[in-house]
């Protein structure tokens, strides 16, 4: 695995993604994004990143939705969930269905830090 | 008592008007708040202390108040550390506009902090009619959340008039709404101007934003959605599971909805009404942005 973690960010919200495209990109990654759900599996299957930051409301596919498909065409991916509304049965859900973990919004630099080190452990065991 | 809603006690109260508030509330933005302000906010001393210190400034006040053994020094340097809030703000233009002095604010200072019940919750129960029914409690809920995200989130101070708000012309107005489906049927909204709306947006995302362009639309459609599920895990721990769906927006409209609470929001960077509803809010006549 190369140093410089590829990261996938999807969100409907352009405002998140360039946020958290800068937060990503001062941690040294490269960041690619997708705006919806079918958008994030294609990129995952074209672009093969080492993780993810999945948003949960997004219209037409969902994060959840996506996290399921996701898993389908790449059990290994580490995948973040992001949403506004990180109540705990949204948080079983999708630790359930395979999630890394789950930050709610804002997010702080710090909860990106660390979801940025779980993806890096992750990917390193999936070598 | 929390540091955010002493504004909204006094208009409560019918201490301060509406008006007073609209041309208050902005100017309490950039207030900078005495030190015997702060010491009597604190209950650090009494308005009777005050009073016996003299009108010196601020300096001589804590030099006096701690030679009189007032206050002790340690308190006296803190004070001069502290970083006052919304409430402390605008009970300072009180003073610096001569509407009320500090001896004068003192007794409603100590009540505020004895309250049982938010001002908030008060004023929504006025205002809320009969048609709101067992929707209330929820709406008050909301509503709290929503005033204290917007002071935090916005950086500004705001409070809710007591008075119910008239739409007039809506052209050149939005609403975002959001629905939120569960255990709670809801939908929230924000009434805004184009002028406003580009305000909020460049509050919100800290980006420079001149125009109701795509980013501008997009930070207060995050904005609700943040506020939002923010009331979703509080609603949470009520073992009440809600799911949010995305936010929209609509131009030039006339918000309506069934059981709709409506509110004025009053705040630093200008008036807008928040809506609740059980179900849509209106989209007649609009078009989606």
């Amino acid at each position: 695995m190369d140093d410089k973690l590829k990261i996938l960010i999807t969100d409907d919200s352009k405002l998140l993604r360039k946020k958290l495209r800068v937060e990503l990109e001062t941690m040294g990654c490269e960041v690619i994004e997708a705006e919806n759900g079918k958008e994030a599996v294609m990129m995952v299957l074209q672009e093969k990143p080492d993780g993810v930051f999945l948003d949960i409301v997004m219209p037409e596919v969902g994060g959840i939705e996506a996290l399921q498909v996701l898993h389908e065409v790449n059990p290994e991916i580490p995948v973040i969930m992001l949403s506004s509304a990180g109540t705990p049965q949204k948080l079983m859900e999708t630790l359930k269905l395979g999630a890394l973990d789950f930050i709610q919004k804002p997010y702080t630099t710090v909860q990106v830090k660390k979801a940025l080190e779980e993806i890096r452990k992750k990917a390193a065991q999936n070598e | 008592m929390n540091s955010f809603y002493f504004a909204q006690y006094l208009l409560n109260e019918g201490k301060v008007s509406v008006d007073e508030l609209r041309e208050l509330i902005p100017k309490s933005v950039d207030a900078e708040v005495s030190e015997k302000l702060i010491a009597l906010w604190q209950g650090k001393v009494t308005a009777e202390d005050i009073a016996s210190v003299g009108n010196g400034n601020d300096s001589e006040f804590s030099r006096v108040a701690v030679d009189k053994e007032l206050m002790t020094a340690e308190e006296a340097f803190a004070l001069k550390k502290t970083v006052p809030g919304e409430s402390e703000r605008f009970a300072q233009v009180l003073i610096d506009s001569g509407k009320m002095d500090i001896l004068g604010l003192a007794p409603l200072i100590e009540k505020y902090h004895s309250l049982d019940e938010s001002p908030v919750k008060t004023v929504v129960q006025k205002i809320a009619d009969d048609s709101i029914g067992f929707e209330l409690p929820s709406y008050i809920d909301f509503v709290e959340i929503f005033l204290r995200s917007f002071m935090r989130f916005m950086e500004t101070p705001a409070a809710v008039s007591c008075e119910k708000p008239i739409f007039g012309d809506v052209s050149g107005t939005h609403v975002v709404t959001q629905k939120l489906t569960g255990d709670i049927s809801m939908v929230t909204g924000l009434f805004v101007s184009e002028e406003l709306f580009i305000e909020m947006a460049r509050h919100y995302s800290h980006e420079d934003i001149t125009e109701m362009d795509e980013l501008a639309v997009d930070s207060l459609q995050e904005f609700m959605n943040v506020i939002n599920g923010l009331f979703a895990v509080d609603m949470a721990k009520q073992q009440r599971d809600i799911d949010l769906e995305t936010p929209r927006i609509v131009s030039n409209t006339l918000p309506a909805g069934n059981n709709t609470l409506s509110l004025e929001i009053i705040s630093g960077l200008g008036s807008f009404v928040l809506m609740t509803a059980t179900d849509e809010i209106g989209v007649r006549e609009g078009h989606d942005f």
